[in-house]
């Protein structure tokens, strides 16, 4: 096991890592930008390094800073938490170099899976389903219209460096799609440093389910079951549940399938997601693979009494993994609300300040990963995630009902959150009833403002 | 400009209203405004204040019962800190020697923050001799020390001219960004 390990990441995840360190017995160093100063992160680390200013670009994605705030404090390994540079195949690479272990898969694995055509040809070669499409790069307007009279209308344009809902355009005819071709080009160069798109069958009210990962180096590979994260808004998930709410006991075993065999097939190691779309038919279409641990881990965590990131530590300390079944069985039913600084009555405009009152909820089946705390400064260079609330029960009404208990229980006051708008998406039928598609959050919103139009809101 | 007004734990002042004697000091323009920002921080209570203005950066601290000083310094080229940044008040050790983050406002000195995190070495190899010592008059543009970072050797150096009142770093010590390594004497 490492003796100590450097936390290159900030916030909740930060303080996620360290709590699974502290357990472990591993010494534990956070790095901070000038804006984190005050952190709890940097607080509850064994040691803490400034590594620059309050931006990601000369704090969390500096690399040289990062690598050499590990040699002064001698940490033998990485952990990158998600987001800056959990999926740079390059930071992986240059920790390796200088004989510091990143916990998390091989930096070709990351190249491979990091870029979407490759990734899904891989798919394709693993006997995965993949959603009808160019099955490549798609060069000129000419191939467009090819491909678009080949899968039937409606298509979606996506960049092959994209990632995260950027970068995307749906087209229903030949002249939408021509326009929308060159635009996603342009954009995709602008935004991504890489013009190259790809053109798949656009899925219509389709579920997001994807399936979680583990694997040691010693060639040993588990799933630890789906989670599903239809509820979003803009591509952000806002609620994770696992296991998901609409698949029969046959769906969860294919697609559980689907994944570890794509899995096997590049050999992963360390922590991984693979995402699929499901549409109204039932069927399952590879979309992507995510090389990191995700946002939404704790639901997992729960219902498979699994820590996800001690064992990523152990993984990566050489050890095998302690899950010796292939399938394990769920228990329960877990549900995940990401609380964000963010006013819902203002297009979701960030809302950065002081954090003047701070309550957390509690009680049976109750976890909230957060860095929060009373008079916390809540910065507004990076991400609006505050917190996480988690809730396990034995089944999928309970869970609900649990939420929204702890949902009114939690209080945030001295910025606006999306505590509110969530409570309402759970209350609501159509979401009890598991009957929704990826678009729910946009219609949801559209029915309030409609009803708001006619009587008082609720 | 900034302000940091102090948890005030007793009874204010009672003198607050009343301006302090202003100290007998050649007035140029600049000083008018420091006398200016004087008053106006009397008027409104305030105790300590940093202001940046065409490459001159003014903090001003009111001590208790003591009237007001004025610190005038250079910026810093590599960017100062924004100055309502606390001081990282962790009770875990960091890496090296605790940061203080705001020149003292008794004198004219500068303190030289490091620009990155590595370790700190006063000579440009083990057995040469160090760059500076304490005493030695610099030069803008003159080395003071090298930060090593993943095996690269680093200068760092001199964007004021003046006198080496302190060295506060220790040859081969660890030292993250923004950590003190050096005292000057600008003046």
């Amino acid at each position: 096991m490492f003796n100590k390990v450097l936390i290159a990441n900030r916030g909740e995840i930060a303080l996620r890592i360290i709590r699974a360190c502290k357990e472990l017995g591993v010494k534990t160093v956070a790095v901070y930008s000038e804006a984190d100063a005050e952190s709890l992160h940097v607080h509850l680390a064994d040691e803490s390094v400034c590594i620059g200013r309050a931006s990601s670009k000369e704090s969390y994605l500096n690399i040289p800073a990062i690598i050499s705030a590990a040699e002064i404090t001698d940490a033998e390994a990485i952990h990158p938490g998600y987001g800056f540079l959990a999926e740079n195949a390059h930071f992986a690479e240059v920790c390796a170099s200088c004989q510091i272990k990143f916990i998390g898969p091989k930096p070709e694995v990351m190249r491979l899976m990091g870029d979407k055509v490759a990734a899904i040809r891989t798919a394709k070669k693993a006997g995965t389903p993949t959603t009808p499409g160019s099955d490549g790069p798609v060069l000129d307007g000419k191939q467009a219209l090819e491909v678009a009279k080949r899968i039937k209308y409606p298509v979606i344009i996506k960049a092959s460096a994209g990632g995260g809902g950027r970068g995307m355009r749906i087209a229903h005819t030949d002249i939408s799609l021509t326009q929308a071709f060159q635009t996603c080009r342009a954009e995709a160069e602008a935004a991504f440093g890489n013009p190259e798109v790809y053109i798949e069958k656009y899925i219509e009210e389709p579920r997001h389910i994807e399936v979680q990962i583990l694997g040691d180096e010693y060639g040993h590979i588990v799933h630890l079951g789906e989670r599903d994260c239809t509820i979003q808004r803009s591509h952000q998930k806002l609620i994770e549940e696992a296991p998901s709410q609409v698949l029969s006991a046959r769906q969860r075993k294919r697609i559980g399938k689907y994944a570890l065999k794509l899995a096997k097939q590049v050999k992963y190691t360390s922590a991984g997601t693979i995402e699929f779309l499901m549409d109204k038919h039932s069927d399952f279409y590879f979309m992507e693979m995510n090389t990191r641990v995700q946002v939404e881990h704790p639901v997992t965590e729960l219902i498979m009494g699994v820590d996800i990131i001690k064992e990523q530590i152990k993984i990566a300390a050489g050890e095998r993994l302690s899950i010796t079944k292939d399938i394990l069985e769920p228990r329960g039913h877990a549900i995940e609300c990401r609380i964000n600084a963010e006013n819902p009555d203002d297009n979701f405009r960030p809302s950065p300040g002081t954090i003047t009152t701070y309550h957390v909820p509690g009680g049976p089946g109750v976890r909230v990963d957060t860095h929060l705390y009373q008079g916390y400064k809540v910065p507004p260079y990076y991400d609006s995630m505050l917190a996480k609330i988690i809730v396990h029960s034995p089944n999928g009404n309970e869970a609900i009902r649990r939420m929204i208990r702890a949902l009114d229980e939690l209080v945030v006051e001295g910025v606006h959150t999306t505590t509110g708008f969530l409570k309402t998406i759970l209350e609501s039928e159509s979401f009890r009833r598991g009957d929704y598609s990826t678009h729910f959050v946009e219609k949801f919103m559209k029915n309030k403002k409609d009803k708001g139009e006619e009587g008082p809101a609720k | 400009m900034s302000t940091s007004p102090e948890k005030n734990e007793g009874s204010k002042p009672e003198k607050k209203k009343k301006t302090p004697a202003p100290k007998k000091v050649k007035v140029s323009s600049k000083l008018a405004l420091v006398q200016d920002v004087i008053h106006l921080m009397n008027e409104a209570d305030i105790s300590e204040l940093s202001f940046e203005q065409s490459g001159m950066k003014i903090h001003l601290r009111r001590g208790p019962g003591m009237p007001f000083q004025t610190v005038m310094a250079p910026v810093i080229a590599q960017s100062p800190a924004p100055a309502a940044v606390p001081a990282a008040a962790s009770s875990a050790p960091s890496a090296g020697a605790t940061a203080a983050a705001s020149p003292s406002a008794n004198d004219n000195t500068v303190t030289v923050k490091s620009p990155m995190v590595g370790t700190f070495y006063r000579a440009p190899s083990p057995d040469a001799k160090s760059f500076i010592e304490e005493g030695d008059k610099v030069a803008v543009g003159q080395v003071y020390c090298i930060i090593e970072a993943m095996k690269l050797m680093n200068e760092v150096k001199a964007e004021v001219a003046g006198k080496v009142v302190k060295i506060i770093a220790q040859n081969g010590q660890a030292v993250e960004f923004n950590q003190p390594l050096i005292v000057i004497d600008p003046s």
